[in-house]
């Protein structure tokens, strides 16, 4: 970004004024995702998970810097420098930028609380949709009439943007996704933005239940013509029954079980308030929610940290 | 997003950049002009035939089609329009007021 601003300085009188003010803005845009971020308290764990998946849908560099942010509301976000400042600055400046930067925002209070962030894999759905058009693609590979009214057509689209985020965060978190829905949009009818909460989990556990659903073929169309792989569940749920039960970290196995144990972790959390037994008898069931969320950010980190140390060695060995 | 919410950017904006440096009677440089030229190619490529779209369509062209597709003065404005050269001060103009009315989002 240095870069940019102090080659901009040095072309002022070269680069066409229009030019020079859309990368000034552009970097205005870019800053919010650096100085809005936090370092220090950081939940790597979570993102930890979601740069996991991002991996699946990005092949080749340039490489993703995820930055993190909290907000003072129940709200997500996952999003990034836009694409178009990368290309104008190789465009016009010859600056090749290596890494891209994205940033994930989740509420405040839900920093320590990973089965409560879940739904920021609905919000990389979304970020990989822009990457690549998808929703836009999905409407067009369908019976597009023009003589639809514009009106319609932003519905049609900000559903179809829904309904991928949803089938995408589902690859990960299965039925997770689905609950949090339910539980946070409960009997929501259609909106001019989302679809019905109904629709939306309909499709979801039409997907997981290998069920034949139109949307979930319109996605994978959509998909395969941009050379990306298809929907798919990329979780495995581990059991963590025998670990949670003793008040100890599960030992993840596998980078499908690190998506997964959210999905295990919820189903935990709600069979286990309400009906406290064994080692949980005396929890009070605030502090249940707290210690499965802990377990369940221990387990990660611990997973974290086993595959830093094994590529290490990994690496020393092969030095 | 869980909930609406606008957002700055575009994904035309350089194909908007470009109009505008036309339209202002700038100079456009080369990488912005062949970019246009490319953009617009695949897009109309695309509206041919949208229900069966080329592989690993660039994004842009992806948006500009859709444009293309759900707007029918945008795409009058563009349908002898293959490149750049093809524009002039006052068309650039029109195009570029054309895009700003009623930009489709994601």
């Amino acid at each position: 970004m240095r870069q940019i601003i102090a080659q901009v300085q040095e072309k002022i009188d070269e680069l066409a004024p229009e030019i020079t003010r859309e990368l000034t803005m552009q970097v205005w845009a870019a800053s919010r995702y650096l100085s809005g971020s936090v370092s220090r308290e950081i939940p790597y764990e979570v993102v930890y998970g979601l740069d996991l998946a991002l991996t699946d849908w990005v092949t080749s560099p340039p490489k993703y810097i995820v930055t993190t942010a909290f907000l003072a509301e129940m709200n997500y976000h996952f999003e990034g420098v836009p694409e178009q400042f990368y290309d104008l600055a190789e465009r016009t400046l010859g600056v090749r930028f290596n890494h891209r930067v994205v940033q994930v925002a989740l509420p405040q209070l839900y920093k320590h609380q990973p089965l409560n962030n879940s739904l920021l894999y609905h919000e990389l759905g979304h970020f990989v949709d822009q990457q690549h058009g998808i929703s836009k693609l999905m409407l067009m590979m369908s019976t597009f009439d023009p003589n639809t009214t514009m009106s319609d057509l932003k519905i049609a689209l900000s559903h179809n943007a829904e309904y991928f985020a949803d089938l995408f965060a589902a690859c990960y978190v299965g039925d997770a996704v689905a609950v949090m829905l339910g539980s946070m949009a409960p009997n929501y009818g259609d909106s001019e933005t989302h679809p019905a909460t109904q629709k939306r989990i309909s499709v979801v556990q039409d997907f997981l239940g290998d069920k034949d659903n139109l949307m979930v073929q319109s996605c994978n169309k959509a998909l395969a013509v941009q050379g990306l792989p298809l929907l798919s569940k990329r979780f495995k749920s581990p059991d963590i029954a025998s670990c949670f039960d003793n008040v100890r970290p599960y030992q993840i196995q596998s980078k499908e079980e690190v998506h997964g144990l959210l999905l295990a972790g919820q189903r935990y959390l709600v069979q286990s308030v309400g009906n406290l037994t064994g080692l949980w008898a005396n929890v009070s069931e605030g502090d249940a929610i707290r210690m499965i969320n802990d377990l369940v950010e221990k387990s990660l980190r611990n997973w974290m940290v086993r595959e830093m140390w094994q590529h290490d060695r990994t690496s020393q060995n092969g030095a | 997003m869980l909930t609406a919410r606008s957002t700055a950017s575009s994904p035309l904006d350089i194909i908007r950049l470009t109009l505008e440096m036309l339209s202002q009677g700038h100079t456009v440089p080369a990488s912005l002009s062949e970019h246009f030229d490319s953009v617009l190619s695949s897009a109309k490529k695309l509206t041919q035939d949208p229900s069966n779209p080329p592989n690993r369509t660039p994004v842009e062209a992806i948006h500009l089609a859709f444009e293309l597709l759900s707007r029918q003065a945008l795409r009058q404005e563009l349908a002898d329009i293959n490149g750049l050269r093809d524009l002039d001060k006052n068309r650039a103009s029109r195009l570029l007021a054309e895009m700003e009315l009623s930009p489709v989002h994601p």
